[in-house]
């Protein structure tokens, strides 16, 4: 059983570090608005993979009750460790330096000079449907911001939690409350489960970053 | 340096290509002779709204850092009635043989056009009123080539700001490596990176470029606009010559959307390079706070 769980979580952590070593982008780079599609593509992958992750540390943390003494905290210690990990690597993906926080940025800048632009045009229907277009993507663009970082700051939260368990663990270090244990440990796996969840509709919102091109052709 | 290649003269071409089509202006085998070429030319160029001389603010670069000369934008406070009257900011020209200019044309500014506060507008920067009255060059060549050189600057500012991301990627994986170590005060010579960085950071001027960009990009849609506008006119003509002018008014138009769409990308350019590099500074900031909380607790 003790090989089974072990096996688990090294499954885990070896997936976390695989995706890690081969980032499609650099992890600070400053990336431009034409690369977005791709970067919500990356975050689409990571959701999928929070989820397998998620089944595998329940399972991990149900299996907590076949074992005893320091083997018991040591493997409760190895799933705060996968959890803190993909965490953290969720975290990276989209906080204020990532490349798709500078690639949404990049195209907010677009839209909002864009948008200037053509309220400086001679007044017509067809500037009013441009300036109209513009604002609905920099709505669109405004919106998708706040959600990042509304999931920022959960994760954020979600890890400070993390640390007062460990911190618990530490503390009562045979971990006799096994089952309050894997309670809580559902309240970190529900966090991350939401964060999976607004990764996932983060990546499939389109934003639509018109160009002086298109909204001639319009 | 992003690999991003940015194309505008070719988007542009489509662009002024479309603009001039749908505007129904000369046929196909309109003959237009290289008099007239030069004709519609010279009255752009001395289509400029200001004296002569007075186009620009300088002109070189004074501190050596490869900023373009900048065009003076004159922003007064708006009123209703300015930016309701906003033909009054178009100013006469007396452009040469018999073409009438009309840079910037009298409703370049939309009716409803007001200086708005600009909530959105991103930190430190403004962009121009809405009913600006700037004062441009209209030598078309030296508005294309300033577009340039801002365009160029932007990409300058941009491998700085990638070297210095750099610097704080590796300030950040030395953080995490320190975490796992249970350090319990930041060791001196991550905390002189850090103070390095913040100043590099804060060294690294933008805003005064992308406001310098933003004027010209006010000057180079009036430029646009005020071609646009004429071809509008001669296009309801239908004396051969005003078809001819027409024709010849689209060639002209096509390096003014060039260097006005140049100048926006710059101006956005510069915009998201100065968010990029607040947020950096913003990031590096709160290593400095970890190591003084660090500090605190230990001492």
């Amino acid at each position: 059983m003790t090989q089974l769980v072990l096996r688990q979580t090294l499954a885990v952590l070896a997936l976390s570090a695989a995706v890690a070593v081969s980032p499609a982008f650099a992890q600070d780079g400053f990336a431009r608005q034409d690369q977005l599609e791709e970067l919500q593509a990356d975050l689409s992958s990571i959701s999928t993979r929070v989820r397998t992750s998620i089944d595998q540390t329940i399972l991990s943390a149900q299996e907590l009750e076949n074992f005893e003494g320091d083997e018991r905290t040591n493997q409760a210690f190895a799933i705060l460790d996968s959890i803190e990990a993909e965490t953290q690597e969720v975290i990276d993906k989209i906080k204020i330096t990532s490349p798709f926080m500078s690639a949404l940025d990049d195209a907010r800048s677009t839209v909002l000079v864009l948008l200037r632009k053509h309220e400086r045009d001679p007044a017509s229907p067809a500037r009013d449907a441009r300036i109209a277009a513009l604002t609905a993507s920099l709505g669109s663009i405004d919106e998708q911001t706040q959600r990042v970082h509304d999931a920022e700051q959960l994760l954020t939260e979600l890890l400070v939690e993390h640390a007062r368990k460990r911190s618990e663990l530490i503390k009562d270090d045979e971990v006799l409350k096994v089952q309050v244990f894997v309670d809580n440990l559902s309240s970190l796996t529900q966090g991350l489960e939401q964060m999976a969840n607004v990764l996932s509709e983060i990546s499939e919102s389109i934003v639509d970053v018109p160009s002086e091109v298109s909204l001639a052709s319009e | 340096m992003s690999s991003t290649l940015r194309r505008p003269a070719a988007a542009v071409t489509a662009l002024s290509l479309s603009a001039f089509l749908a505007l129904g202006t000369a046929p196909a085998r309109a003959e237009v002779t290289f008099e007239a070429v030069e004709q519609a030319l010279a009255a752009l160029e001395s289509a400029a709204t200001t004296a002569p001389g007075d186009a620009r603010s300088g002109g070189s670069d004074s501190s050596g850092s490869g900023v373009p000369s900048l065009p003076t934008v004159e922003t007064p406070s708006p009123t209703p009635d300015q930016a309701s009257g906003s033909a009054a900011t178009a100013q006469a020209v007396t452009p040469p043989q018999g073409i009438e200019t009309t840079l910037p044309p009298s409703d370049a500014v939309p009716s409803d056009a007001v200086d708005r506060a600009s909530p959105e507008a991103p930190e430190g920067f403004e962009f121009a009123p809405l009913a600006t009255d700037a004062t441009c060059s209209g030598n078309i060549a030296e508005v294309t080539d300033e577009a340039k050189r801002f365009s160029a600057l932007s990409d300058q500012i941009e491998e700085t700001v990638v070297e210095l991301g750099g610097d704080f990627a590796e300030l950040e994986a030395e953080s995490a490596r320190l975490r796992t170590q249970d350090v319990v005060a930041c060791p001196p010579r991550f905390q002189g990176k850090i103070e390095d960085l913040l100043t590099d950071l804060n060294e690294l001027e933008i805003t005064p470029h992308a406001q310098a960009a933003e004027a010209l990009s006010v000057c180079a849609q009036k430029g646009r606009q005020g071609v646009e506008r004429r071809i509008e006119t001669l296009s309801a003509s239908s004396d051969i010559k005003d078809v001819q002018m027409s024709l010849a008014m689209g060639r002209v138009l096509a390096p003014w959307s060039i260097a006005d769409v140049e100048i926006s990308q710059a101006v956005s350019h510069f915009i998201s390079l100065n968010r990029r590099r607040l947020a950096l500074i913003q990031e590096t900031e709160r290593f400095l706070t970890q190591c003084t909380l660090l500090k605190e607790i230990y001492q």
